[in-house]
């Protein structure tokens, strides 16, 4: 087993991993840039190296100063988390390059399915189904009207490197759409340093999807089951839940077959997630598949009793899976809300300090945090203070047990959603089950 | 304690495995924490002195001497690391160290190196002065923002 991990990453994800790493007797390494002096993840580490001032750019994505900061420690391997170096391929062949174990998949997966027009054309070939496209990327805006009149309005125009809900633009009409297709290519530009960009069908009010699976080296996969994550705010997921209520035995058993033959065609290893949007008529379309641990990875943890990080971390040491596909059973239900420091009615993030702080607890609660009282939220990332996670034996008891969680939790000092979570654990529809990626533009 | 002294303790703690070091006399305490992989900590603090009398003349010398000693200490500088790495004080063994303690140094002259990933990065001073001290081994890891030397500015 690995002696020496670093961990590339801060917050909440960075103290996931460190309680991985310590469960396997695993020595931990945390970088931290100048704002995150003294922060949890530094505290919790062994040892703790500070990489650069407050700005992401020069401490969190700065490739040589990481790298470095994992040759002064001898850190065998380095895990990304989410986010910043999370699915950069090229962070991932440096660390081949250099010695150092990545853990997530090869650079090569990661390039396949960064590429979003590439990853849909290699799940097309499979006989997944995805949604009418353009089949490639659109250079001229003439090609790309024909297109979008063919796949039939309203269409969304797509960032080829994009991904994590950026770089879409919505157009519901003809008239709207050169302008919205220039702007796109633009926004592509500057944000992803390529212009490239293919169009989509909008799907009217689908549920998202999204798979989790698991890859070693020798070629088995297998999936966790799946995760409802409907409920976002552009394109921002702010609750997931498993199962998801929408699914019945065969789909779930359809969808991660689907899941499982993307991952095996591609030569994946290491964890991952499939991504799909649930039409109203049952049809799941593929759209596209995250080469890394996810935010709300938490959920498939409680339902099925995986920890999903230190499996990652055994993975990339080259170890086999050590269950069958039959062996993962679901049990009950398991609802995760992202507490982050934003105004609750205009969502603007109001970074400061914690000056009083009560986070719930008993049984079946759980909170994945790196926030503690007189903590200052840098303005520099994002603004999630912690994820609020239950587990109950149905998702009545998971709903009951979460409203009574975000009765119980104070955070103060900075601004929160807490209220807004707390609409939606009483709201009809969502107690019904009815949601869709509408669910919270239909709120307010 | 003078200033020499409190270098001399510092450069001393620099050399061992000492992680806590602290020191109390009747002019003052001084407290030094090193982290492996953190910065390290050195606080100081005056003795809160007994009211006493003071005539004017002995008030004068007295302010002209604090008055040295933050002048003293506005003009002590310190030359920081601007990346993760190895510290090394010359560009290769049994070569000649770029600078020692009491030497000057100018603005843009190279001070020492520091290894990252095979490549030896030159670090300049920023300021002219003399080298007051070397807060860094050789050959030690050190992190972004790291104090490495310490220079009085002409």
């Amino acid at each position: 087993m690995f002696h020496k991990i670093l961990i590339a990453n801060r917050g909440e994800i960075a103290v996931r991993i460190i309680r991985a790493c310590k469960e396997l007797g695993i020595r931990t390494v945390a970088v931290y840039s100048e704002a995150d002096r003294d922060s949890l993840p530094t505290r919790l580490a062994d040892e703790a190296i500070c990489i650069g001032p407050a700005k992401s750019k020069d401490s969190y994505l700065n490739v040589s100063s990481i790298i470095s900061a994992a040759e002064v420690t001898d850190a065998e391997a380095i895990h990304p988390g989410y986010g910043f170096l999370a699915e950069n391929a090229e962070f991932a062949e440096i660390c081949e390059n250099c010695g150092i174990k990545f853990i997530g998949p090869s650079s090569s997966s990661m390039r396949l399915m960064g590429n979003k027009i590439q990853a849909k054309k290699e799940v097309e070939k499979l006989r997944v189904l995805v949604l009418p496209w353009s089949s490639g990327g659109i250079k001229d805006e003439k090609d790309a009207m024909d297109i979008a009149r063919k796949i039939g309005f309203p269409v969304i125009i797509k960032a080829a490197a994009g991904g994590g809900g950026r770089g879409m633009k919505l157009v519901h009409t003809p008239a709207s759409f050169g302008n919205a297709f220039h702007t796109a290519k633009n926004e592509a530009q500057a944000a992803f340093g390529n212009g490239d960009v293919y169009i989509e069908k909008y799907c009217e009010a689908p549920r998202h999807i999204e798979i989790q699976i698991m890859a070693d080296k020798y070629g088995n996969i297998v999936y966790l089951g799946e995760r409802d994550c409907s409920i976002q705010r552009r394109h921002q997921k702010i609750l997931e839940e498993a199962p998801s209520p929408a699914l019945d035995e065969k789909l779930r058993s359809n969808m991660g077959e689907a899941a499982v033959k993307i991952a095996k065609a591609i030569g994946y290893t290491s964890v991952g997630t499939v991504e799909f949007l649930l039409d109203k008529n049952m049809r799941y379309y593929f759209m596209e598949m995250n080469t890394r641990i996810q935010v709300e990875h938490p959920v498939t943890e409680m339902i099925t009793g995986i920890d999903i990080v230190k499996e990652q971390i055994r993975l990339a040491w080259g170890e086999r899976i050590r269950f069958k596909q039959k062996h993962i059973r679901i049990r009950g239900h398991s609802i995760e809300c992202r507490i982050n420091a934003e105004d609750p009615e205009t969502f603007i993030p109001c970074p400061g300090k914690i000056t009083s702080l009560h986070m719930p607890g008993g049984p079946g609660v759980r909170v994945d945090s790196a926030i503690s009282c007189s903590h200052t939220v840098p303005p520099y990332y994002d603004s999630l203070l912690a994820k609020l996670i239950v587990y109950g034996d149905n998702r009545a008891e998971a709903i009951n047990r979460m409203a009574m969680a975000l009765d119980e939790i104070e955070i103060e000092g900075v601004k929160t959603n807490i209220p807004l979570h707390r609409k939606i654990m009483n709201d009809h529809d969502f107690i019904a089950g009815k949601v869709d990626i509408n669910f919270l533009s239909r709120f307010a | 304690m003078d200033f020499k002294e409190i270098e001399d303790i510092v450069k001393f703690i620099s050399g061992t495995d000492i992680v806590e070091f602290e020191l109390e006399r009747p002019n003052g305490k001084l407290k030094i924490k090193r982290g492996i992989g953190r910065p390290d900590i050195v606080e100081i603090k005056p003795a809160v002195a007994a009211p006493s009398v003071v005539t004017a003349s002995e008030q004068k010398i007295e302010e002209q001497k604090a008055e040295k000693e933050a002048a003293k200490s506005e003009r002590l500088k310190q030359i920081t690391s601007p990346m993760v790495g190895t510290f090394y004080r010359a560009p290769s063994q049994d070569v000649q160290s770029f600078v020692e303690v009491g030497g000057t140094v100018k603005k843009g002259q190279i001070v020492c190196i520091i290894e990252a990933m095979k490549l030896m990065n030159e670090i300049e001073s920023e300021f002219n002065g003399k080298i007051v001290s070397i807060l860094i081994e050789n050959g030690q890891p050190v992190e972004y923002g790291e104090p490495l030397f310490l220079v009085e500015i002409a």
